[in-house]
């Protein structure tokens, strides 16, 4: 029994809880996050490390009795998400701090509850403790999106809070089901449990619905498009890179090993397909550049629970693969441009004045729609060829077309950044790069980096994502090493 | 069979209030679907129905994890509620109004 998988949530709630008592200081509690990322980070990858292999780490919580106690697993899946979330959160913090965004002084602390929050529910092993954790990391995503405290993040944050309100209870009222029907909410246990009386059905599908609302699949998304183009800029990438992240991984976890079902893999794999495609087709219309890259992010949790909806071992190593470097993709493309103006001179000027910036810009756009030599290639031709190897050649093709349309996104999204920012009179305004926005903009530098690297060296990854997937689909592997 | 229909008849109202305009009538639509969800866990048996589970045990006590579940779920909707109602009440500072719907 490992304690390492309760890391990734008490470090970070307990430098929450100091940076909140130390919010006179605004470097105390800089400090305090800092060092809490990187100890998530460094945790992240001691558990790749451990979990090679396809070892499963086990911490269970909650005393003798074994109806009530809490398993906290960290599989190679938990390792992989964990280690990458963080990397993410460390790349928004820097940033952050650099663009002095953290002058609300409960941005940090509600920042790491978040973090606390996502990072618990990739460990859990338990469906109600995801319940918990979901919900956590809700309340703290609702807070952020206020913080600014303008009149659209409150329209905003409505229609946010009520629709996930309602998929939360959705949630909740699939796992009561569920428990009425088996007797517990172990994953370990629902997977040994093979039998399937129609109310387990039913609250399976009741369920894997709450995911797909978290994960924003059409025609559940709709969240997502009115939320995040409004998102304070200090926490945007955040959601970009986080939230649809917690309802996908959450998916990829339950549905292959306690679910099983193929009519739930059937689902799944349709609403992926027609979220990559709805999406990206969408991401034509809009004007603002925010707009845009709000419905590629869409796409790309399509693409991604394609990966489980194949429902092959091929599949969800594919969608693993796919998964860890979306998250890289979707931050580093809202940090970027975050770091750009607003007014509407192009790509070409961009390249001209701010041209690592640019290159930044251009590398992101060409992984999120997955052309080598980046990772979104590597990403994108696994899930293809797994979806070839299933028998599926029709997913393959709409994965081929999702991925064209999203390219021409990104060719729209190019024409719309800019280094200068629009004045109120119609004229253009530098947006000159002091040396603090310059550091500002290296996150998103390093993160596009680590996008190109992945694409040149994927076979570590490719590794660690197949041995995921095998205890993910295999029970017994999961089982085996979590149940006493 | 009482606590199926309550679930039903609460359901119902909540879905329904859920629909109409104004950010109040929502959140008491959502304080229904949770009181909903709440007499749903707490109705669940795993076993045949005993007792209460409060120690000393006369009989086999009755599953107190449905119960857990329902305590866990009650706070948990009462917080995102308050988040909701101060959300409205900003809102409504503004526009003297609660409809968050239209365009910006």
């Amino acid at each position: 029994m490992s304690n390492a998988s309760l890391v990734p949530i008490v470090v970070p709630l307990a430098a929450a809880a100091l940076a909140a008592l130390g919010r006179r200081s605004r470097w105390l509690q800089r400090i305090v996050t800092l060092a809490a990322v990187t100890a998530v980070l460094g945790i992240g990858i001691h558990l790749i490390a451990s979990t090679t292999g396809g070892t499963v780490l086990t911490t269970v919580l909650g005393g003798t009795d074994a109806r009530f106690r809490i398993a906290l697993v960290a599989d190679p899946l938990s390792a992989l998400v964990v280690t990458v979330t963080a990397l993410v959160a460390l790349a928004c913090t820097v940033a952050l701090i650099a663009r002095d965004d953290d002058e609300n002084r409960l941005l940090l602390p509600v920042l790491l509850v978040l973090l606390a929050g996502s990072l618990g529910t990739f460990v859990t092993g338990d469906l109600f403790n995801m319940f918990v954790f979901f919900e956590v990391t809700l309340i703290a995503s609702y807070v952020l999106l206020v913080i600014g405290g303008t009149a659209a993040e409150a329209r905003a944050a409505a229609v946010y809070v009520v629709i996930n309100l309602a998929g939360s209870l959705v949630f909740l009222l699939g796992v009561g089901l569920l428990y009425g029907a088996v007797g517990s909410v172990n994953l370990a246990v629902l997977a040994t449990e093979t039998a399937r009386p129609p109310v387990r059905a039913v609250a399976e599908a009741v369920v894997v619905v709450a995911f797909a609302l978290k994960a924003a699949l059409l025609p559940l998304g709709g969240w997502l498009r009115v939320a995040y183009p409004v998102t304070p800029r200090a926490v945007s990438a955040l959601f970009a890179g986080i939230l649809t992240t917690v309802g996908v991984v959450a998916m990829y976890r339950v549905i292959p090993l306690a679910f099983g079902s193929t009519g739930a893999l059937t689902a799944v794999l349709v609403a992926g397909t027609v979220t990559a495609t709805g999406a990206a087709l969408a991401a034509a219309a809009p004007a603002g550049r925010w707009h845009i890259v709000t419905l590629v992010v869409m796409a790309q949790a399509g693409f991604m629970v394609v990966g489980v909806g194949l429902g092959t071992v091929d599949g969800i190593a594919a969608g693993v693969v796919f998964v860890v470097q979306d998250v890289i993709a979707k931050t580093a493309i809202f940090l970027a441009l975050s770091a750009t103006g607003d007014a509407d001179t192009g790509g070409r000027d961009l390249a001209l004045h701010r041209p690592v910036l640019a290159a930044t810009i251009g590398v992101t756009l060409v992984s999120l729609a997955g052309l080598p030599p980046t990772s979104g290639g590597i990403g994108k031709a696994l899930l293809v060829r797994a979806a070839l190897l299933a028998g599926q050649p029709v997913v393959a093709a709409v994965l081929l077309l999702a991925s064209l349309l999203v390219l021409a996104a990104g060719v729209r999204l190019w024409h719309r950044t800019s280094w200068q920012a629009q004045e109120p009179g119609g004229e253009h305004r530098a947006v000159a790069p002091p040396v603090r926005r310059r550091i500002a903009a290296a996150p998103a530098v390093v993160l596009a980096l680590a996008l190109l690297v992945i694409g040149l060296q994927p076979a570590w990854l490719d590794a660690s994502a197949r041995s995921a997937a095998q205890v993910l689909i295999d029970p017994e592997a999961y089982t085996r090493q979590v149940l006493p | 069979m009482s606590a199926a229909v309550a679930i039903g008849v609460l359901a119902a109202a909540g879905v329904y209030l859920l629909f109409l305009r104004g950010l109040v009538r929502a959140v008491i639509g959502l304080v229904l679907l949770q009181h909903a969800v709440n007499v749903l866990l707490v109705s669940i048996r795993t076993g045949a129905r005993d007792t209460a589970p409060l120690a000393p045990y006369a009989a086999p006590p009755a599953d107190a994890l449905g119960q857990a579940f329902a305590l866990t779920a009650i706070v948990i909707g009462l917080g995102t509620t308050v988040f909701l109602v101060a959300l409205a009440l900003r809102h409504a500072h503004h526009h003297h109004d609660d409809d968050v719907e239209g365009e910006p």
